[in-house]
């Protein structure tokens, strides 16, 4: 009898422990929070080295409001200055104040933005729950190396798979502190299964509110010496954000 | 009165340069500087001509008000330099789901490419949707409640209209009034029009667009209740304006772009159907008529029913691009084509080189001014 109170308690015990435990899902919406707060303004620059070249540096700001969508307009350079984009889940427009018809024109977001190796989507929606689903990779955990940190470190590894065909990668591989959520890198994965694209997560510091990563570094996997650079220059947590700003009209005036 | 847009130009200018501690100032635009060389082949002449232009925008935002201003000067040849006032308008937010824009303003309107033929708000500049910069005179009040649906009212005046001497009855006949509503549901993005002005424009439309398998995909239908273009009649002479019955007009079309090793291709293609256009023997009518020198009607409508166009486009890192479109009657077969390629050789200052021409018989849409092939050499700066 003894023994089996003692059976049950250790049941008990153990599914409460499970429970306890962060699912995979968490873990990626615990990092989608440590990447971007819920309603924000950005200012960031963009550097591609296309073949170890260096091309004209970017500078844009963003707006985004969850569940609504992101608005980015280009600032630098003055070849694409006032050039601005909406993205409203996987829908895209781009308005161009220098073509002739002076209106915003739908786009495909699996599109590379403005010659970078980042896609439209990729600058335009930083939610992946909607669009994947995910798990723990078997082992969980596995070490990795990092340029923020001098030894390999320990990293949760978590597995995104595409729900439907629209979302932009059959799956997407991230790794992340398994204290901080803070990420790591991520591999990109397209519909014919091979890695495609990579990011790096750097130079963590404090922005809007807490520690996040200030710099997204994508490698072309399909081309040497290929990457672009995104660095924050400026973050702010911004709620009440009107929705009209996230529409083809607010496209063209702020 | 060149003259007097250049001062408007400049006095524009100077005041978003003197408001520079306002809020938040934005200005950007181009400097063209071209050589174009027009060769007639009928007549196997060259001829050559240098422009020069200046494209501005202006935008000056404080809090919940804005004012934007695009205008363009150019200089071609000997002739006087010309001005373009495309826009000037203010915004001004009432609340988050309330804005009011008053001024010279372009709507958004429409999913086509470049056939609107929902579109009689927005002053045309030629046949072609695609010619239409310029915004409308007027005002619109725009209902924003939730991100994915927007309501438009709008009030437009026709820019020709003198006050004076007009009576209220007459000025109404230059006023026009619309709706524009959108709602995004989706991967559709749909919309529905109207406008109206008295005795002269009843325009209704609807359209969408969505994205299938990364092809976006555009339809867009129109009803024109109040057609005024002249058509000849049975005895191939010039009658009276048709009216009150209800055309049609539907253009669809698609776009694909794809990025492969930092290339980026896109290919649009476009059809419209315009039912008020003219038939066969219309068509042989008008050319009857034009080639004999008749004077033809203003208001004409498309001079055919059926259209197509086609853009293929590739553009190498933001860096290299080369385009190519053309436009094509599906009747006659005539066109007019374009080809550009362009390079960023220096940060913000582009060099380009591009080929326009059209083609067709004599008896032809785009073949009755003469064929003709215009190249330019072009540099272009960036501010």
């Amino acid at each position: 009898m003894k023994h089996t109170i003692t059976l049950i308690l250790l049941a008990v015990l153990a599914v409460n422990g499970a429970a306890g435990q962060t699912t995979a899902s968490e873990v990626l919406s615990n990092l989608e929070d440590v990447l971007y707060p819920d309603s924000f303004y950005l200012k960031v620059s963009l550097e591609t080295t296309e073949g170890g070249s260096k091309k004209t540096p970017m500078v844009l700001e963003s707006w985004y409001k969850e569940g609504v969508g992101t608005r980015m307009e280009i600032l630098e350079p003055s070849r694409t200055r006032g050039t601005t984009f909406l993205q409203k889940n996987n829908n895209l427009w781009m308005y161009n104040p220098r073509s002739r018809s002076r209106d915003p024109i739908r786009l495909s977001p699996k599109a590379s933005f403005q010659g970078s190796v980042f896609s439209n989507n990729d600058m335009g929606d930083p939610e992946y729950l909607d669009d994947y689903t995910v798990k723990f990779a078997s082992n969980k955990t596995e070490s990795i190396e990092h340029p923020d940190h001098e030894s390999s470190v320990r990293a949760l590894e978590i597995i995104c798979s595409a729900r439907n065909n629209k979302s932009p990668y059959s799956r997407i591989i991230m790794w992340c502190m398994p204290d901080t959520y803070i990420p790591l890198k991520m591999e990109y994965y397209s519909k014919s299964g091979y890695a495609f694209r990579r990011m790096v997560f750097t130079n963590v510091k404090a922005l809007a509110g807490r520690q996040r990563p200030a710099v997204f570094t994508m490698y072309s996997l399909e081309r040497e010496n290929t990457f672009t650079r995104l660095e924050f220059i400026k973050m702010e947590k911004r709620p009440g954000l009107a929705d009209r700003m996230f529409t083809k009209e607010g496209m063209k005036t702020q | 009165m060149k003259h007097a847009k250049i001062i408007f130009l400049s006095i524009i200018s100077l005041f978003f340069a003197g408001n520079m501690n306002a809020q938040e100032h934005f200005m950007y635009g181009t400097v063209v500087l071209s050589l174009t060389d027009t060769f007639s082949p009928a007549s196997e002449t060259h001829n050559l001509s240098a422009a020069s232009r200046i494209d501005i925008n202006h935008e000056l935002t404080c809090e919940d008000t804005g004012l934007y201003v695009h205008h363009r000067l150019e200089k071609t040849g000997d002739e006087a330099p010309s001005y373009t006032l495309y826009e000037a308008f203010v915004k001004h937010a009432l609340n988050n789901v309330l804005v009011i824009y008053s001024g010279k303003h372009r709507l958004n309107w429409g999913t086509g490419y470049i056939m609107v033929p929902s579109d009689a708000l927005h002053p045309a500049e030629g046949m072609w949707s695609w010619e239409q910069q310029t915004g409308y005179l007027g005002a619109s009040l725009h209902y924003t409640p939730i991100h994915w649906f927007s309501l438009k009212t709008i009030i437009s005046i026709d820019e020709a209209v003198k006050l004076e001497n007009r009576t209220a009855e007459i000025i109404m006949e230059d006023i026009t009034g619309g709706l524009y509503a959108t709602m995004l549901a989706g991967p559709v993005d749909m919309f529905v029009s109207g406008l109206y002005r008295h005795e002269d424009v009843l325009l209704t439309g609807a359209g969408a667009s969505i994205d299938l398998a990364d092809v976006i995909i555009n339809i867009e239908t129109a009803f024109d209740f109040y057609n005024t273009a002249v058509y000849p009649d049975s005895t191939s002479s010039w009658g009276s304006a048709k009216k009150y019955k209800p055309f049609a007009a539907i253009t669809a079309g698609a776009e694909r772009s794809v990025t492969i090793k930092g290339v980026t291709a896109t290919i649009v293609a476009e059809y419209l159907y315009d039912q008020a256009g003219y038939v066969a023997d219309e068509v042989s009518s008008f050319f009857d008529a034009a080639l004999i020198g008749t004077p033809l009607p203003g208001n004409a409508p498309r001079l055919s029913q059926h259209y197509g166009s086609m853009t293929l486009g590739f553009d190498y890192a933001f860096v290299f691009s080369i385009e190519a479109s053309a436009l094509v009657n599906l009747s006659d077969l005539s066109g007019a084509g374009g080809a550009q390629a362009s390079y960023e050789f220096d940060t913000g200052v582009d060099a380009g080189i591009s080929a326009a021409w059209n083609w067709g018989p004599e008896r032809s849409e785009f073949g009755l001014p003469g064929e003709s092939l215009e190249t330019t050499i072009s540099v272009v700066f960036h501010f």
